[in-house]
């Protein structure tokens, strides 16, 4: 799949492109791997070209959450359609999450 | 009107796409709207997946047959394969309400499809398990 990053300021800035499911989130995880071990610990992954979402793509952005809660980092959503919202909202992914409409204030946020 | 379509793919996870592709054309031609598309295909994707990593003890090809059709209000889609008998809907729903230190990774699948469908369903006929999903189209 497609992912681009770049870095605004202090931020990391990640856009993935397409779906993130079973067939690419491993692909998925590892950029943010990637990012995380170049020291990175400011993230913002901008959802607007995404599709969907599957639970293996939950599984990722969970696993990011939990290694970035630990060491005191933080990891913003935005630009999140409806649908991938109402999947978050069932998951319970939505309060353990700072998601913001776009990518500036999520540059803000993060 | 009703409109119904089927597509079989071998127990392959790189065949789990064309499934996708096929169910795209699909929503195309009977107008499905944009949120069914893509409730729709996460749980097929869900569902795929479960079936081709887990559903099978041997090493030989296996056909999945995927049937989609559309009548009155409704959305069908039934998933007929020769896996291993096994009721994902029996699974325990996870408890969503924990904190991110104690959420466990993993155990969504299942859970997110019965939410996002009006209606799931499973049962074994011969030696084949056949599950149905039905999205409502209002």
């Amino acid at each position: 799949m497609e992912i681009r990053d770049k870095k605004e300021g202090e931020v990391a800035i990640i856009e993935p492109v397409g779906r993130i499911d079973t067939n690419t989130s491993g692909e998925f995880e590892d950029k943010i791997v990637e990012v995380m071990d170049r020291g990175e610990t400011r993230f913002v992954v901008d959802l607007k070209e995404i599709d969907y979402i599957s639970s293996a793509g939950l599984r990722v952005f969970l696993m990011a959450a939990k290694k970035l809660k630990s060491s005191g980092g933080s990891f913003v959503l935005c630009s999140m359609s409806d649908h991938i919202k109402e999947v978050f909202d069932i998951s319970g992914f939505t309060p353990i999450f700072t998601i913001t409409p776009d990518q500036a204030s999520g540059a803000e946020a993060a | 009107m009703s409109a119904h379509q089927s597509i079989q793919i071998p127990n392959d996870r790189d065949q789990i796409d064309s499934v996708r592709k096929f169910f795209d054309q699909f929503g195309e031609e009977n107008q499905l709207s944009e949120k069914v598309v893509h409730d729709i295909q996460m749980a097929l994707d869900e569902l795929l997946t479960n079936i081709v990593n887990y559903g099978y003890e041997d090493d030989g090809e296996h056909i999945i047959d995927v049937r989609f059709e559309v009548g009155g209000k409704n959305l069908k889609v039934e998933i007929v394969d020769d896996a291993k008998p096994y009721n994902m809907l029996e699974r325990e729903d996870p408890d969503t309400t924990l904190s991110v230190e104690d959420k466990p990774i993993g155990g969504l699948g299942v859970y997110l499809v019965k939410q996002l469908m009006s209606h799931t369903e499973y049962f074994t006929k011969g030696n084949k398990n056949h599950f149905i999903m039905i999205k409502g189209l209002e």
